[in-house]
């Protein structure tokens, strides 16, 4: 197939077009679901083919296949060619992308353990183990283990002579319980992040590292603890948020907004553009001084790390918001020449059928210098501390969000005292991180995988990554249950 | 899109290899193509062509899936074996009512040769033509128009062999002026012959133009009149948390435990008939089974949730044909969404209003803050307006909301008499058909800045 599609490359290029790369994707993933000790979904789903993409007359085309024949991967080509044109008649096409060097290279994620060797009665004991031990809580009705894993085995070649194998190994899990009184009311804790978990870009062993049977009792607790809970009240206080939550908070409201195709309005009409035009780039003050954010494809283990983007850019560290300062975007070969830099390697697709897009990488809160969780709520005489989503929104541009979380708990004199439920609050996305005035150390640092990112149409889910340390902001509006 | 004959013969052939005691497999064979356009230029436009199979299998009372697009008869077999495998080691699942028979659904209107037949040629035609308008208007637009066109077919060792042919059809046009103002609207169908280009294209702009020079109003309840398209965002998120038996029986769903009791308003008679030609027909299921209509609430009651065949024989009630893929079992769903109309025009809501809220659309809706509630929140966006004396008076700045769906529903003071269907935000086949409504009391809680 590697020769072939070099092939269709070249002649591609002897028919004159600007640029033409093609990906061959073969995707195996596994969703394992068990709820109350009974298996929900036991899927194993394999899926290959390839796509060619297509610049000609300075206009984008792109078809794709599932079958690998010679006369399927020229008629594919040659479909890609034709809807290019298509594309140049309306708005006359211009597109040009950066220069760059021609890569031939091989990168393989590292893994200990092959998740698609551990036998499935393994994987289904613990989930076992898990459902047992979140249903030891009396009045927990609902106990949902699951587990995730994903293996891409990606091909990229280009006109510009690149040829790139990459293999990436992804795994992760996640518990939740979900405790009901006779009133209908009903509480869910999860563990280590709600909505499937925590995933990074390692081999089983990660999996097993969460542990999760052996936060299911505690899960079950808490649920059940949060009936009896007291309403989150409506105030404006000092909110520390946990990491899980925190995750979100930077996926939406600083993770989004700097991809640089949305701020050229390409998902005006779906998910939005972005506040952070590019006449902010440099001079516009995003956070307090102490808020250092980055986007760095290169940590080990982050699910949004890899070898080379989906358009053969090597993975790359960028400085996204620098001592407060916005200072960077997440760009594409197209995308970055039109702000006078070069692609920072974050263009991706979710299959072989899917043209890539700008997508997040590991955006990450740096450390600061608060300590310890303990010693944050300890330097907090009054406030409230939240952790793990329960619901998130934010408007077209990024600016106005509301985020609903599973629990919080008052903080009175630098203690944790009691729990509250169903916390809500909402911010001005520059404002709330301006009033962020303290964030945790290295030693509570961690990437959160999320592999439920949105975007696109059609839709595609990435996988990305959010190193966070729970931080406080000062003034922030929560409320309970409108 | 393979041949019909070929596709079925490969699925019996299939089903005749499965090392499994009961098997079950769902293809879907065909392509989607998609131009999207930014600032009045195509900047995305594919195409992919793909078959996949589902494979379900039972072995006992455990169930085990696969899912390929690998289609040579040997690799079916090996997906076939690997889901005997999943299913050898998975716990005894006691109420697996086995793979439903099914009697052929009757033939319904779901094909389009014209939209099967659309180049990207076409849809580039059809995207300059929208320009165009906006042009006119000093407006760029946004947007994207989709088709599809498949052949979805299930088949399984109890006997049920169920193909039908389908296409769909989408625009969405998203106008902007020199201030960033926005206005958008879309359009879905069966096929495109039911797209107006120029009509949506109008309308976008129109709104656009509407929406210059946005004041900011105090956020309070107030009384909305509120579009189709908005209405349509709710109920399809209605769809993952409220209208499924899997979500009753989880209570997660507002209905649980409720049936029988009031819930919504009398004037609000909810129903899904995936025979209705004025929505988008899909004649049967993921397990192959017909559809069947289903009243989920009727003037205001709640009569029932939607069912598959598990669901079905939890409860012993009749499987009403509503199963999602078994590759990721989110439950038994409705696809074909209708609520009743009403008996005014959109002038007649708006004159109803003192001092109230137009809503074109909403954005960025949440339905999880509390599903027992129906507690939602979301934005509104791309055209929204001040009533003033029973008139659209000026644009105001988008607002965000957060309420209950149990109570909006339930303070419905009047509806339309035309009803839009709409395009399903779930991203599948479907459709929710609904009039405008003027509701009382909506919960704005919240500002931004355009």
């Amino acid at each position: 197939m590697k020769e072939l599609l070099k092939q269709v490359m070249d002649e591609l290029k002897s028919l004159g077009v600007d640029y033409a790369d093609a990906r061959r994707v073969v995707g195996t993933s596994e969703i394992l679901v068990m709820k109350n000790g009974k298996l929900e979904t036991a899927s194993v789903m394999e899926s290959s083919g390839f796509g060619i993409r297509v610049l000609a007359g300075g206009a984008w085309g792109f078809s794709s296949s599932s079958l690998e024949t010679p006369e399927a991967v020229r008629d594919v080509a040659a479909q890609a060619l034709a809807i290019a044109k298509a594309s140049a008649s309306v708005g006359g096409g211009g597109i040009v992308l950066d220069d760059r060097a021609p890569v031939v290279d091989r990168y393989e994620s590292g893994y200990d353990e092959d998740p698609f060797e551990v036998p499935l009665k393994d994987k289904l004991s613990i989930l076992s183990g898990c459902c047992a031990g979140m249903s030891r809580t009396e009045g927990v009705k609902l106990a949902t283990a699951s587990m995730m894993s994903f293996k891409n085995d990606k091909l990229f070649v280009s006109t510009d002579g690149s040829e790139i194998e990459q293999l990436i190994v992804e795994t992760g899990g996640g518990i939740a319980a979900t405790a009901m009184n006779d009133a209908g009311e009903r509480q869910t804790r999860s563990y280590p992040a709600s909505f499937r978990g925590d995933y990074a870009t390692r081999g089983f062993e990660f999996t097993r590292s969460l542990d999760l049977a052996g936060h299911a009792d505690q899960c079950g607790a808490e649920a059940l603890e949060l009936l009896n809970a007291d309403e989150c009240p409506a105030v404006h206080t000092n909110l520390i948020i946990g990491g899980t939550q925190l995750a979100l908070q930077v996926h939406e409201s600083c993770g989004h907004p700097i991809e640089l195709d949305r701020v050229f309005g390409t998902e005006a009409s779906y998910a939005g553009t972005s506040f952070l035009t590019t006449d902010k780039l440099g001079s516009f003050r995003y956070g307090s001084d102490i808020v250092n954010i980055v986007a760095d494809a290169t940590c080990e283990g982050g699910l949004g790390s890899f070898g080379y983007d989906d358009e053969g850019v090597p993975a790359q560290r960028t400085g996204i918001v620098t001592e407060g300062m916005f200072t960077g975007y997440l760009s594409s070969r197209e995308t970055a020449p039109r702000i006078g830099q070069q692609s920072n390697g974050t263009m991706r697709a979710d299959g072989w059928n899917r043209i890539p897009l700008v997508r997040m990488t590991n955006i990450n809160l740096l450390p600061g210098g608060a300590g310890s969780l303990e010693d944050l709520i300890a330097d907090t005489d009054d406030g409230i501390f939240v952790d793990s989503n329960k619901s998130w929104s934010i408007d077209q541009r990024r600016i106005n969000f509301q985020f609903g979380c599973e629990i919080a708990w008052e903080i009175k004199g630098g203690k944790r005292t009691r729990m509250l439920k169903n916390p809500v609050y909402t911010g001005i996305t520059p404002e709330f991180w301006g009033n962020c005035d303290a964030i945790c150390g290295e030693d509570e640092w961690h990437i959160f995988g999320i592999p439920s990112c949105g975007k696109g149409e059609p839709g595609q889910t990435a996988h990305v990554g959010h190193g966070v340390a729970p931080a406080r902001f000062r003034n922030v509006e929560v409320g309970g249950k409108r | 899109m393979i041949e019909k004959t070929k596709l079925t013969a490969m699925l019996g052939e299939a089903l005749q290899s499965s090392p499994a005691d009961e098997t079950e497999l769902v293809a879907w064979s065909g392509s989607n193509s998609l131009t999207r356009f930014a600032e009045s230029h195509i900047h995305q436009n594919v195409h992919e062509e793909n078959t996949y199979v589902t494979a379900r299998v039972a072995v006992g009372k455990r169930t085990g899936v696969t899912m390929t697009n690998r289609l040579d008869p040997r690799e079916l077999k090996a997906a076939l074996e690997r889901a005997t495998a999943i299913a050898k080691v998975s716990p005894e699942d006691p109420d697996f009512p086995g793979f439903p028979k099914s009697d052929a659904a009757p033939a319904a209107d779901t094909f389009s040769e014209a939209t099967a037949a659309m180049t990207p040629e076409m849809r580039a035609r059809a995207v300059g033509e929208a320009v165009e308008i906006a042009a006119s208007k000093k407006t760029t637009l946004s947007g994207a128009y989709r088709v599809s066109a498949f052949r979805f077919a299930v088949a399984n060792t109890s006997g049920t062999e169920q193909v039908y042919d389908g296409t769909d059809a989408f625009l969405s046009v998203f106008a902007t002026d020199e201030n960033k103002v926005n206005g958008a609207t879309a359009s879905y169908a069966r096929g495109i012959e039911g797209i107006d280009v120029k009509g949506v294209a109008t309308r976008a702009v129109d709104k656009c133009v509407a929406a210059a020079n946005p004041v900011t109003v105090d956020y309070e309840p107030m009384d909305i009149v509120v579009e189709p398209r908005a209405i349509a965002e709710v109920i399809s998120w209605l769809n993952f948390t409220a209208f499924g038996a899997k979500q009753v029986h989880e209570n997660m769903s507002f209905m649980a435990g409720r049936f029988g009791e009031k819930v919504w308003g009398e004037n609000i008679t909810l129903t899904d008939d995936a025979f209705d030609p004025a929505g988008i027909p899909v004649p049967f299921d993921f397990e192959g089974v017909t559809k069947k209509p289903v009243t989920l609430i009727e003037k205001g009651i709640a009569r029932s949730a939607v069912y598959d065949s598990l669901t079905a024989a939890k409860d012993g009630v009749a499987n009403t044909g509503h199963a999602g893929s078994a590759a990721f079992r989110g439950g038994p769903a409705p696809r074909n969404l209708f609520v009743t109309a009403g008996d005014k025009s959109r002038d007649e809501l708006i004159g109803m209003v003192d001092r109230g809220i137009y809503v074109s659309n909403f954005h960025y809706v949440n339905g999880l803050l509390d599903t027992r509630r129906a507690l939602f929140t979301g934005m509104t966006r791309a055209g929204t307006y001040l009533i003033e004396d029973g008139r659209i008076a000026k644009a105001v700045k988008n607002m965000r909301w957060t309420d209950s769906m149990m109570r909006f529903f339930s303070d419905v003071a009047a509806m339309t008499k035309e009803r839009e269907t709409i395009g399903a935000s779930w991203g599948a086949v479907g459709s929710v058909t609904t009039p405008a409504m003027l509701v009382r009391g909506f919960k704005f809680t919240g500002a931004t800045e355009f």
